[in-house]
């Protein structure tokens, strides 16, 4: 974009909504947001301490597993639903009713469950991830070229080869995009989880800090998360810029 | 020139097609009561206009369709599916994007379980000729349409199939490439000493590389004559296109399909 001949380069429409938020926080208008400036200088504080970390760590290994379970099932049972019917037609209800569900509100049934401890956030981070990754496995298997699959018929290709030598790859721009949204999705999963149990994680320090009216913490503690959302995302889109030249090349 | 009756002695013959006909749902007869012979190391070309079932009946050869009715036999033994002994080449070549040049040429062996070295070393030997020497590490979408199809060529050979099927493999690639081409299968055809079977639409194509050129007559598809042009293959290529015998078996072929082109 330009302005009366000057360049302006992406990110200036962040700076000039930091600014505003600045000018709102010093100004007073409402305890809920001090300036940022204070919050930055709150994040600096809180990031070395131990219970940041503490929280930090517990968050990411249940996001970790969780994501984890949600690709190491979800792309097969997608991939499997592309390319058989019954199967399809067995799943697909239900993969298309919880993938546009309010998951929050079945929170609380895992927590009565599985009780307030870890397994309830791994769970919770599956149950908001996995339908994206399943859909979107099961949207590139569908579009597996027919000469393809004629060709690993006609080499003699097993039904396992043909899974893991062909299906896979050639569905795996779609796989991508699918983990991708699942990333953002177990992002939410995992501080949803943790806030509804908020005894454990970032949920235990949120607890804190918004009992105890510590806006300036609070959104501190936000504005990590915000970032590392976002560049889990940026990530993965890059992976995904890397394998352009062959989803361009199917077909 | 000379036409051949439709069935030969069978001793010869390498795929032998004995009453197939295929039915699509709706009902389309594609094919109707098909026996043809095919001899054993030479090019065989199918020819006819579009919807004359030709692809239909080299799919049901390689096993990638099953007939109505009827029987394939490829060196005596009954088709139940694809095999060992056929190898296809694919109109859109059907080369992995993701795979390198050799793996998409070791991709048969791969799939047979051949160790690496070796199945790289058998590749690397058909790479060279099918005139990719230099391209093993590079990626399809690197190449040209002809030198995909190379490609795809090299793979059907590195299984040591006897019988290759080769369904319009050059109609994706480009007319000067295309002649290029030809004049390197016709090469290779008599280095292989394999049979191949060869479905195309171009009435100049089948002259140029076949032994034999089977007519096949549309909706049902039926054979309908089997030429055998009389060409000197010791000509140099550009002779061949100007030879008499070329031209003519060219006319005569276009003088009994234009009935059947609107």
């Amino acid at each position: 974009m330009e302005l009366y001949g000057y360049r302006i380069p992406k990110f200036a429409s962040l700076l000039v909504w930091a600014l505003i938020w600045e000018i709102i926080g010093q100004a007073h208008v409402t305890i809920l947001l001090p300036p940022l400036s204070h919050c930055i200088m709150r994040l600096f504080e809180i990031v070395p301490t131990e219970t940041f970390w503490l929280a930090m760590g517990i968050t990411a290994q249940a996001f970790t597993l969780g994501m984890a379970i949600s690709i190491l099932v979800g792309v097969p049972v997608g991939v499997i639903m592309g390319r058989a019917p019954l199967v399809d037609r067995l799943l697909l209800p239900w993969v298309s009713l919880f993938v546009s569900a309010p998951l929050t509100a079945l929170v609380p049934v895992i927590m009565a469950l599985f009780g307030f401890g870890e397994t309830t956030i791994v769970l919770t981070v599956v149950l908001f991830a996995i339908w994206i990754i399943i859909l979107d496995a099961r949207a590139g298997s569908r579009g597996i070229s027919p000469s393809l699959m004629e060709m690993a018929k006609s080499y003699g290709a097993s039904r396992w080869q043909a899974f893991t030598k062909i299906y896979l790859w050639a569905a795996l721009p779609e796989i991508l995009a699918g983990i991708r949204l699942g990333l953002v999705r177990a992002v939410k999963g995992v501080i949803i989880g943790q806030l509804i149990v908020s005894v454990i994680g970032f949920g235990y320090l949120f607890e804190i800090y918004s009992t105890n009216f510590l806006m300036e913490h609070m959104w501190a503690l936000l504005l990590v998360l915000f970032a590392f959302a976002y560049l889990l995302d940026a990530g993965m889109g890059e992976l995904e810029r890397r394998i352009d030249y062959y989803s361009a090349a199917r077909g | 020139m000379n036409v051949a009756n439709a069935t030969m002695e069978t001793g010869t013959a390498a795929v032998s097609v004995r009453g197939v006909s295929m039915i699509y749902p709706g009902p389309v007869h594609a094919l109707e009561n098909i026996d043809l012979d095919f001899p054993a190391g030479q090019l065989t070309s199918l020819l006819g206009p579009s919807g004359c079932g030709k692809t239909t009946l080299l799919k049901i050869i390689a096993g990638l369709l099953e007939p109505a009715s009827g029987t394939v036999m490829v060196n005596g033994k009954k088709v139940e599916g694809p095999g060992p002994e056929r190898a296809f080449v694919f109109q859109d070549f059907a080369l992995l994007p993701w795979a390198s040049v050799i793996r998409n040429v070791a991709f048969g062996l791969e799939l047979r379980g051949i160790p690496t070295s070796e199945r790289e070393a058998i590749a690397e030997k058909y790479i060279g000729e099918v005139g990719l020497r230099g391209f093993e590490q590079k990626y399809p979408h690197e190449l040209s349409g002809g030198m995909r199809q190379r490609v795809g060529l090299a793979r059907a050979l590195s299984v040591r199939a006897d019988v290759l099927l080769m369904d319009e493999p050059f109609s994706a690639v480009d007319e000067q490439t295309r002649r290029k081409f030809q004049e390197d299968l016709l090469q290779l055809i008599s280095v292989e000493k394999r049979t191949f079977l060869f479905v195309t639409h171009s009435i100049e194509e089948a002259v140029y590389l076949s032994a034999r050129i089977v007519l096949l007559s549309p909706r049902p598809g039926k054979v309908w004559k089997i030429i055998e042009p009389s060409l000197s293959r010791k000509l140099s290529p550009d002779q061949i296109r100007r030879e008499p015998g070329y031209l003519d078996t060219v006319e005569s072929i276009w003088q009994n399909l234009k009935d059947y082109v609107e």
